[in-house]
């Protein structure tokens, strides 16, 4: 009777332990995944970091090229007072781990670099001003 | 439409500093996409983010230069 009784506490806390156990979902990832997951914010900072780079050293060869008259210049220099201004917030938001703002500052960035290169790319063409 | 020969030679040194910033850049990108630890991607970080600040500086600076006297200023 002693035995049995054992035997069913047994089973008892064997079942209870298993629902303690966390399911397969809940499992962490491999820890390749769990590296690139925690170095995304780092690697998005650099995307919009890069593209400023790309949109800055065109408009300054373009600059440097002739291809920028005054009123050109004007609009490239408080667009990029803008992307930097962007830039620099996305960087204040990842140093203190803002997440709603990081991710604002980063989806703000993009259309702005995309302006720059229009307004720069444009300034090769023979139809310009037209 | 005459264009002299400095100004032929100023747009191919342009274009040639920009390829060649193209290549850094494209340079910097496989390395910000590729399997970097974070300690690699923050040193990458500064590097850029230094960089940028005073390319922003020059930009700015030359932007000016060519409003100077423009009426634009």
């Amino acid at each position: 009777m002693r035995m049995r009784l054992f035997l069913m506490s047994c089973l008892a806390f064997t079942l209870a332990a298993c629902g303690t156990l966390p399911s397969v979902s809940m499992m962490p990832a491999p820890p390749g995944a769990v590296a690139a997951q925690t170095t995304l914010d780092e690697r998005a900072l650099l995307g919009v970091e890069l593209s400023y780079k790309a949109a800055n050293s065109l408009a300054t060869e373009a600059a440097h090229a002739g291809f920028v008259d005054a009123g050109l210049a004007v609009k490239i220099a408080a667009l990029d007072n803008r992307l930097f201004a962007t830039l620099k917030r996305a960087r204040v938001a990842y140093a203190s781990a803002n997440a709603a703002s990081y991710g604002a500052a980063i989806a703000e960035a993009s259309p702005l670099v995309s302006e720059i290169w229009a307004l720069v790319a444009g300034t090769g063409r023979a139809d310009r001003g037209r | 439409m005459a264009v002299s020969i400095p100004a032929i030679l100023s747009i191919l040194e342009s274009a040639a500093r920009v390829y060649k910033q193209a290549r850094v850049i494209a340079a910097d990108a496989a390395l910000a996409a590729g399997p970097a630890d974070q300690a690699e991607l923050l040193t990458l970080l500064r590097r850029i983010s230094a960089d940028n600040d005073a390319a922003h500086e020059a930009l700015q600076a030359t932007l000016a230069e060519l409003t100077v006297g423009k009426g634009h200023e």
